[in-house]
C-alpha cells in the first residue's frame, strides 16, 4: 500500500504542473555532456543526393571517432573534422564494420593530444517510450564554432530491421532503436542519447520499411558497436574491415537450395496470388512433416510469404541440412509446422 | 494512520530526491508503465492475398525482382475514355511511353519512395472471448486469410466480420478466450492538449511500436473522430491511441478531414484520427455479423450555411431520399435531432456523422408557425452517376469501396 501511493505521490508531483516539460535541467546537463564530443564532418560532395557533411562523435579520448560509413567519406581526399570548439582537424578511415555500415575515424593530430569522449550508455537498457535526443550537423546549418542542433525524441520501438534505402537492401539485421528525434542530412552518424546524456545508438539513413513501406528513423545500438570500437583500440594495426564472429557461408561452393517437396499453386500473371500448397511429393522433408495440399503458407520462419514468388524466393535461401518453421492456415486452424530441409533426390 | 505516516514518508522522501528524479524522468516512467498496461491487449493482424488495391503502373512498380517494364497493351497505363488525355475514340493507340494516370493518387504512388503501403496492421482485443477491433483499411483488398497473432507470441485464424465504413472499422473474430482487454477512457472527458500516444505493432516482433503527441482537437470528421498530432502511419493502423496512464481514447483509422480515404501523403503528417469507442459490446453487437457493412447516414437535405442558432434551415430535397421519404420540405427548419436542439447546419451534421445508414432518430421540425415531429429512417449515399461518358468528381478508384462523406 505505502509503496504504490509511494510511487503515485512521486509521479503526481512534477506532472501535475502542466506535465510537459518545457525545460529540464536533467536535459540540459545531458546536452552538456555529449555536446563536446559530437564533432561535425565535411568531405566529399557534387552528386545529386550526397551530402558533403555529416556528424559523428568521439568515443575515445586519442581521437577516435564512430560515425556511419558513406561516399561522402570513401571518395574525399582529406575528411575534415571541425570540433565543438572550432578546431579544425584532419581525420582518415581506420576501420569499417559492414555489417552495421559504421566506420571509425582517427584525428590526425599530435600524438600526445586528448579530446572530448562522450560517455557510452547501456543501450540494453533502453525502452519503447524512453526520451531520446539525436545531436548533428543538420542541415550543415551550425558552422565554425557553433553547437550542433539537438532533436528531441522518443523510442518508437526496438525492433529488427527489414528495409530499404532506395532500391538497396540495407544489410544490419539485427535489432534497431527506432526513433522519431528527426533524422535529418546532416545528422547521419550522430550520437542518439539518453536522458542522461549517455550514447545509446549511432543514427543511420533514413529508411524504408520493406514490410509497410513507411520511412523510419533508426540508430544502431552502442551495445552491437562496443565490440567494433573495443577490437579496434586493442589491435591497432588491425586489418580494415572487422569481422564479427558469426556463421561465415562459404562462397566458394555454391550449393543448392534445400529440398522441402512443397510445389506451391502458380499465380500465373498475378503476382500477389497466395503461396497455397498445390502438391506434395510423397516421402518429402515436407510430407513426413505433415503439409497438406490446400495449406496456405502465410510465414517461414519470421518472413512472411506474401505471394507464391515470395515463398520461392525465401525458399531458395535454406540449404540442405537447415530447419524451417512454417506457418500454415488450414481451414480455421493455424498451424506450426518445423521440418528440416533434405536433399534433392536422384529422378 | 498507514496512510498518514505513508504520506509523510513520501513527501519526505520526495523532496529529498527532487532533484534526483525530475520531471522528464517521472514522465518516462509514467510512459513506460502505460505501453506496459496496453501492450497485451494489442495484436498484429496480417493478410494474406486479396486484390491489389490500387493499380501502380507495371513500370513503376518495384517488387522484389526489381522494377518491371511495361508491356505492349498494358492497359493499366491506357488513359479512360472520356480522361484528358485521351486522344480520342477511348483506348485509342499509344503513341509514347509516357505513362497516363487515372487521377492525382496514382500519380503520388508512382513517384519512386511514395508507396502504398502493405503488410502487417494493429488491432485491439475488445471482448475477452475474442472479438478483435481493427482498422477496415487493410480489409479493403479482400484477404483470403487473416491471422491475429496475440501478444504472448500466438497465431490464431481470424474471421472478418462486420465493417462500419462511417468510422473505418472493422470486426475480427478469434477463437480464445480470457484475453486481457484494455481500460477505455470516457470519450466525453477528453481535453485537447493532453499527452497521447499512437501504439502499433507492425514492426517489433515483441512489444509495441509507441509515437507520442497531443490531443490536437475533438469531433473531427463529422464529429466522430479525434484529431492527434502522434504521427499516424499503416504501422499503427488500427492500434489504440492511449493517454498517458494507458487507457483507450480510441482506434487509428486511416480518415481524411472529409471521410476520404487517406494517401500516402498523409503518412507520419501529424493529422492522424482515432475513433472512440464509447461502447465496445454496443459496436460487437451491431457489426457481429458476417459480411455486415454500416454506411454512412444520408438524410438528403441542402441545407443553408450560417452560424445563426436558430435550427438549421432546408434549402433542398433530394427526391426519394430519407428526408424526401419522410415528407420533410424545402423551407423547414430542423430545431431538434433525438430531442436535442440542433443549433445550425454543423451541429446537425454531427449528429448526422454519429448515425449510420438504417438507423432512426426523431427531428422536430418548424414549417411557419407548425412544429412538427417526423420519424426520419437514414439511407445511405447513393453513388454518382457518371454524366456524359465522364466518371463524376469524387468517383471513387477501381478496387476501392463506395465510401460517402459523411451524411448530411
Amino acid at each position: 500500500m505505502s509503496a504504490r501511493l509511494l510511487v503515485l505521490l512521486l509521479l503526481a508531483a512534477p506532472l501535475s504542473a502542466g506535465s510537459i516539460p518545457i525545460r529540464s535541467k536533467k536535459i540540459d546537463a545531458a546536452v552538456e555532456r555529449v555536446q563536446p564530443a559530437v564533432v561535425k564532418i565535411f568531405g566529399a560532395k557534387g552528386f545529386r543526393g550526397i551530402y558533403g557533411y555529416m556528424t559523428g562523435v568521439i568515443v575515445h579520448e586519442s581521437g577516435l571517432i564512430i560515425t556511419r560509413g558513406s561516399v561522402t567519406l570513401e571518395e574525399s581526399n582529406a575528411i575534415n573534422v571541425h570540433l565543438h570548439d572550432g578546431r579544425r582537424v584532419t581525420a582518415e578511415i581506420v576501420r569499417e564494420d559492414r555489417d552495421t555500415k559504421m566506420v571509425l575515424l582517427r584525428l590526425l593530430g599530435s600524438d600526445k593530444q586528448t579530446y572530448p569522449a562522450a560517455p557510452l550508455g547501456d543501450s540494453s537498457r533502453v525502452r519503447t517510450g524512453d526520451f531520446v535526443m539525436l545531436v548533428g550537423n543538420a542541415y550543415k546549418v551550425a558552422l565554425g564554432r557553433e553547437r550542433c542542433a539537438v532533436n528531441f525524441g522518443m523510442i518508437n520501438a526496438i525492433a529488427a530491421l527489414d528495409a530499404r534505402l532506395g532500391l538497396a537492401q540495407e544489410s544490419y539485421k539485427g535489432k534497431v532503436l527506432l526513433h522519431d528525434a528527426m533524422n535529418n542530412p546532416g545528422v547521419y552518424g550522430g550520437p542518439l542519447v539518453d536522458i542522461k546524456g549517455r550514447v545509446v545508438g549511432i543514427s543511420g539513413r533514413i529508411v524504408e520499411s520493406k514490410d509497410t513501406n513507411h520511412q523510419l528513423h533508426y540508430a544502431v545500438p552502442i551495445d552491437a558497436l562496443k565490440p567494433f570500437i573495443d577490437d579496434t583500440l586493442k589491435r591497432p594495426g588491425a586489418p580494415r574491415f572487422f569481422m564479427r564472429k558469426k556463421q561465415a557461408k562459404p562462397i566458394d561452393e555454391p550449393e543448392a537450395a534445400g529440398y522441402h517437396g512443397i510445389r506451391v499453386l502458380k499465380g500465373g500473371f498475378n503476382r500477389a496470388t497466395p503461396a497455397y500448397v498445390d502438391r506434395v511429393r510423397p516421402d518429402s522433408p515436407a510430407a513426413k512433416a505433415g503439409v497438406r495440399p490446400d495449406d496456405l503458407i502465410i510465414k517461414i520462419d519470421e518472413s512472411r510469404v506474401k505471394s507464391w514468388k515470395s515463398f520461392r524466393r525465401i525458399m531458395s535461401q535454406y540449404r540442405a541440412g537447415e530447419t524451417v518453421k512454417l506457418t500454415v492456415k488450414r481451414g480455421d486452424d493455424v498451424k506450426l509446422i518445423v521440418f528440416p530441409l533434405g536433399k534433392e533426390p536422384r529422378q | 494512520m498507514r496512510i498518514t505516516i505513508a504520506l509523510l514518508l513520501a513527501l519526505a522522501w520526495t523532496s529529498a530526491h527532487a532533484d534526483e528524479l525530475d520531471e522528464v524522468e517521472a514522465l518516462q516512467l509514467t510512459v513506460r508503465r502505460a505501453i506496459a498496461r496496453i501492450e497485451p491487449s494489442v495484436v498484429r493482424i496480417t493478410t494474406v492475398g486479396g486484390i491489389r488495391r490500387v493499380d501502380v503502373p507495371n513500370r513503376f512498380k518495384v517488387d522484389e525482382e526489381g522494377p518491371v517494364r511495361p508491356r505492349e497493351g498494358d492497359d493499366e497505363a491506357r488513359p479512360m475514355p472520356g480522361e484528358e488525355n485521351d486522344p480520342g475514340g477511348g483506348g485509342g493507340e499509344r503513341k509514347d511511353r509516357t505513362p497516363r494516370f487515372k487521377n492525382e493518387f496514382q500519380k503520388l504512388l508512382a513517384i519512386p519512395g511514395f508507396k502504398k503501403a502493405e503488410g502487417p496492421t494493429t488491432g485491439l482485443i475488445i471482448s475477452e472471448d475474442g472479438f478483435i477491433l481493427t482498422s477496415a483499411w487493410n480489409f479493403d483488398s479482400k484477404p483470403q486469410a487473416t491471422v491475429v497473432t496475440t501478444s504472448d507470441g500466438r497465431a490464431h485464424a481470424a474471421q472478418l466480420l462486420g465493417i462500419d465504413r462511417a468510422a473505418g472499422l472493422a470486426l475480427l473474430k478469434i477463437d480464445a478466450s480470457d484475453l486481457p482487454l484494455p481500460r477505455f477512457r470516457d470519450p466525453s472527458k477528453v481535453q485537447e492538449g493532453a499527452w497521447s500516444f499512437a501504439v502499433g505493432k507492425a514492426l517489433p516482433k515483441r512489444g509495441v511500436e509507441i509515437k507520442y503527441g497531443v490531443i490536437s482537437a475533438k469531433n473531427r470528421v463529422g464529429g466522430i473522430a479525434l484529431q492527434t498530432d502522434a504521427a499516424c502511419s499503416p504501422s499503427n493502423y488500427g492500434g489504440p491511441l492511449i493517454d498517458i496512464e494507458g487507457n483507450v481514447y480510441g482506434l487509428i483509422v486511416p480518415l481524411g478531414a472529409r471521410g476520404e480515404q487517406t494517401n500516402p501523403n498523409w503518412y507520419d503528417c501529424g493529422i492522424g484520427f482515432a475513433v472512440p469507442i464509447p461502447d465496445p459490446e454496443v459496436l460487437i453487437e451491431r457489426l457481429a455479423q458476417e459480411d455486415k457493412e454500416l454506411l454512412p447516414a444520408y438524410l438528403g437535405v441542402g441545407l443553408e450555411e450560417d452560424r445563426t442558432e436558430t435550427g438549421a434551415k432546408i434549402t433542398a430535397i433530394a427526391p426519394e431520399q430519407a428526408a424526401a421519404k419522410a415528407g420533410l420540405k424545402a423551407g423547414d427548419v430542423i430545431t431538434k435531432f433525438n430531442g436535442q436542439p440542433v443549433k445550425n447546419a454543423f451541429t446537425l451534421r454531427f449528429a448526422i456523422g454519429r448515425s449510420r445508414a438504417g438507423d432512426t432518430a426523431m427531428l422536430t421540425v418548424q414549417r411557419g408557425e407548425q412544429e412538427l415531429n417526423r420519424k426520419i429512417t437514414f439511407g445511405a449515399r447513393p453513388k454518382p452517376r457518371p454524366q456524359g461518358g465522364k466518371l463524376p468528381t469524387g468517383a471513387k478508384m477501381p478496387g476501392m469501396p463506395e465510401r460517402g462523406k459523411p451524411g448530411r
